[in-house]
């Protein structure tokens, strides 16, 4: 049973990020506002694909701009996270006998399941908005391919969050510059690079892998697989360098008190 | 008001996210210009310049006028500014304008990246008259950061809020392509933006004609008084309403 607790813990901590979404927005906040924003970011970037004039680039850039938001909008653990030390609850949350990683990772699930959402919304819109076709009987799959690069990406925002909590002031550069790398590099709005620092370093980034996948996927062609399974081992390695990072920030906190600093 | 936008200033300089504008925008640029090149259209790469700069320009102050009025409600110091609230609303028309101010220097910022680390040939024609015009659309932001600060003393939800008002405003401002563009009735709504008049005005002056430039501008002055007026008058009336226990400050 006790091996189990964990599950429980992590059950509590989804339950707490779900009332705190419900008190971040309404039905219509959720719909009028965040959600059509979002619509209007995919619809801005297929907008270069058409000033840019090149035969598919609308369509290229509308499909990748809607997946990168499942990734994108799982960084927001960042965000709040760093809002829990500012209001004083994080000590609280640290009182907890879970591990700090399961139990952050668990109050910032409601930024995971926005992205995965809001992105398979916007894939859905995408042929509304411009002309592209997508296999809608593919959805489902091309749900749980954001499923996992929202997962990954969410492992690295919280590798993230370790060094906020000890750098609260670099928050806004760590999500901004991953943000942008992700655009940069990850296969958004033109392909990944193949060779140069770049290249080497795009491929350790989340989603950058699944991306091709999801792409092959919804144009109904013959998904590779092997950068799903790249994907998987981007979303373990950065499991693992978030649980040793957000640990490391944490008990220096703890040791120095200063975990409760604003 | 010295003594506001010298607060502002200690504020900006002690908080580094407030920076985050000036060092963000060549990174967000250079996914712009990686586009241009792959597809090999650096003929487009003035008019992207342009996109980059409005896009910060615009998404900086929203953040301000939301943060601003969030941090004082946070700090305590948004009751306080309710005892004068002309005294206030004076201050938050300093320090909104101070810090919008800090995103004129990006445009030169956005031309040097593209013109030395891409090497594309982005060149402003009428230097002078841009700068004008710039300044004036700078101007009229304030004017919508003001509306959002007023926004934000009623819905308490800054990061939400902020969130919202960038993109959509992005297309209806015709920061990539002309608003005329856009479908109806959006082209409509459009033609009563400061945003849009100013950067259809704006991209035509960095390429050399803008034909009937004097009306444009004195059309261009008159939207972006207006917008400031609105938004002054929104803070005011939205304070005037708080100070009578209209509106609740938390929620």
């Amino acid at each position: 049973m006790a091996k189990w607790v964990w599950l429980r813990q992590l059950g509590y901590g989804a339950l707490s990020s779900y009332q705190d979404y419900r008190a971040m927005f309404t039905w219509r906040s959720w719909s009028c506002g965040w959600l059509l924003r979002l619509l209007c970011q995919v619809l801005f970037f297929a907008t270069l694909g058409r000033l840019v004039g090149s035969a598919g680039a609308e369509e290229y850039m509308a499909v990748g701009n809607a997946a990168i938001l499942a990734p994108l909008g799982a960084l927001g653990v960042v965000s709040s996270t760093l809002g829990e030390r500012r209001s004083g609850t994080l000590q609280f949350l640290l009182i907890s006998r879970a591990n700090p990683h399961l139990v952050l990772a668990s109050r910032g699930l409601h930024w995971l399941a926005d992205g995965v959402i809001t992105a398979t919304i916007a894939l859905m819109a995408v042929p509304a908005l411009v002309d592209v076709h997508i296999a809608f009987g593919r959805l489902p799959l091309a749900f749980l391919l954001l499923l996992l690069m929202a997962s990954s990406t969410y492992q690295l925002a919280l590798s993230l969050t370790g060094v906020s909590l000890r750098w609260p002031g670099s928050r806004t550069y760590l999500t901004a510059g991953v943000g942008i790398l992700l655009m940069l590099a990850g296969g958004v709005n033109t392909p990944t690079p193949r060779s140069g620092l770049l290249g080497a370093l795009a491929h350790l980034l989340p989603a950058v892998n699944a991306i091709p996948a999801l792409r092959a996927l919804l144009g109904g062609e013959s998904v590779p697989l092997g950068g799903i399974y790249l994907e998987l081992a981007v979303a373990v390695g950065w499991g693992l360098a978030a649980h040793s990072i957000l640990t490391w920030s944490l008990r220096r906190g703890v040791d120095r008190g200063t975990i409760d600093l604003p | 008001m010295y003594a506001y936008a010298r607060v502002q200033a200690l504020l900006i300089l002690r908080s580094p996210g407030q920076f985050a504008i000036l060092t963000m925008v060549p990174l967000y640029s250079s996914v712009f210009f990686t586009v241009l090149i792959h597809h090999h259209r650096q003929s487009a790469a003035t008019v992207v310049a342009l996109t980059a700069f409005g896009m910060s320009m615009w998404a900086h102050a929203m953040f301000v006028g939301a943060e601003a009025v969030d941090d004082d409600r946070r700090d305590g110091t948004l009751e306080h500014g309710l005892l004068r609230p002309e005294n206030y609303l004076r201050a938050l028309v300093t320090r909104v304008s101070v810090s919008c101010a800090l995103s004129l220097p990006v445009l030169g910022e956005v031309i040097v990246v593209g013109r030395l680390l891409f090497g594309l040939p982005i060149t402003v024609a009428r230097p002078a008259m841009c700068l004008l015009v710039i300044g004036l659309v700078v101007a009229g932001t304030v004017g919508a950061a003001l509306l959002t600060s007023a926004l934000m003393v009623l819905v308490h939800a800054a990061r939400t809020m902020q969130n919202a008002m960038t993109y959509p405003f992005y297309l209806l401002g015709g920061l990539l392509l002309p608003a005329s563009t856009l479908p109806p009735p959006f082209d409509w709504l459009a033609r009563g933006f400061f945003l849009a008049h100013g950067f259809a005005l704006l991209r035509e002056l960095v390429l050399g004609s803008a034909p009937h430039l004097a009306g444009r501008l004195i059309l261009l002055v008159a939207m972006v008084l207006a917008q400031l007026a609105v938004g002054v008058a929104a803070l005011r009336w939205v304070m005037h309403s708080s100070r009578h226990g209209k509106v609740s400050l938390h929620g």
